[in-house]
């Protein structure tokens, strides 16, 4: 049985999981086009990068282009996996109660 | 903690609806640098055509070449998206047929016909292949998307060099075929991914195409240069700003 993922079960880390599954795999997201995507600030967004970076569901690349800082965010394989797991724990929550599935 | 049905209904949709946004945009993104390369591509063909009709058909095949070779380049490199075998496959057919029916012009019927065969088999293959290696599905309706796509143009050219470049009062059906295809493309896939820029992107430049042709006469690649080139760019910068 798969259990509730609580990293994932916050509003905004589904929301970024779920923003960053819809690339191709391996595919990176400039962080200030993720604030777009997404419609939050970058302070909200920033915290939220961290715990998941933490917890080793994406990965976070920083470099320069030019003068220009450049943060650029990609889901990890881990991530991925986990994601798909939590998006399975929901679809078994409709599976088991079939007469509310409408 | 628990969830009720209808909390975890209410969560996959968001995720899915976050999903969807997101591979859009995505999509958009890497379609604007085609649209930059491509509008450049048809500003500076279409204008040589109007300017000096001497030079058009070598200056169309450069063009062209560099029209293909580019975003397979860049996919490669991982620049802007990832790389393509079902293109990169047509792309390098594409680059044989274009260059040696230009050089064997006799023989463009069968270089043609060759490559379409190559182009499906080999796409199939690869289809078929995908699958048996990693279990997954493989994208059959981008394959099926390829090979209509080119079938249209082979049959449309056959069609076309049956009738003569000038059977239109001298206008070369040609210069009209390909852009007119090419926007139905755009406006077929923008409807097939939901993409709406990328559908009425097609549509005005199908119109624009066609209008520009039979009132236009002798001023064509004029228009199809600055509208038909610059309405691809400006496509580009709209797609960028999503």
């Amino acid at each position: 049985m798969v259990e509730l993922n609580e990293i994932i079960h916050q509003p905004m880390r589904l929301k970024i999981m779920s923003a960053l599954n819809g690339l191709p795999a391996g595919e990176q997201i400039e962080f200030v086009r993720l604030v777009q995507v997404i419609g939050t600030t970058e302070g909200n967004l920033g915290a939220h990068i961290n715990t998941l970076e933490k917890a080793s569901y994406i990965e976070v690349e920083k470099d320069f282009v030019g003068k220009k800082p450049r943060t650029r965010v990609r889901l990890s394989n881990d991530g991925r996996q986990a994601f798909h797991n939590y998006l399975d724990f929901l679809r078994g929550i409709l599976a088991a109660h079939p007469a509310s599935d409408a | 903690m628990s969830l009720t049905p209808s909390d975890a209904r209410q969560l996959l949709t968001d995720a899915t609806t976050m999903q969807r946004r997101s591979h859009l945009l995505y999509r958009y993104r890497q379609t604007s640098v085609y649209l930059f390369l491509w509008g450049a591509i048809w500003t500076v063909g279409y204008g040589i055509s109007a300017l000096w009709p001497y030079f058009a058909h070598p200056v169309w095949l450069i063009l062209t070449d560099i029209g293909l070779i580019a975003p397979l380049i860049l996919n490669w490199q991982r620049r802007f998206c990832q790389p393509s075998i079902y293109l990169t496959l047509w792309s390098l057919l594409w680059l044989v047929g274009m260059n040696s029916s230009y050089f064997l012009p006799m023989l463009a019927g069968q270089i043609w016909s060759g490559v379409e065969m190559l182009g499906i088999g080999g796409s199939v293959l690869i289809g078929f292949v995908y699958q048996r290696r990693t279990g997954i599905r493989a994208p059959w309706s981008v394959i099926l998307t390829f090979i209509v796509f080119n079938l249209l143009i082979f049959f449309v050219f056959g069609a076309l060099s049956q009738l003569g470049p000038h059977a239109l009062q001298g206008r070369n059906p040609a210069m009209m075929a390909i852009p007119l295809i090419v926007a139905l493309i755009y406006a077929y896939l923008g409807f097939y991914r939901r993409a709406r820029r990328l559908l009425w992107t097609g549509l005005v430049m199908a119109l624009l195409t066609v209008v520009g042709f039979y009132t236009l006469a002798d001023h064509f690649n004029l228009w199809m240069a600055i509208l038909g080139g610059g309405g691809l760019i400006l496509a580009g910068f709209w797609f960028r700003r999503v």
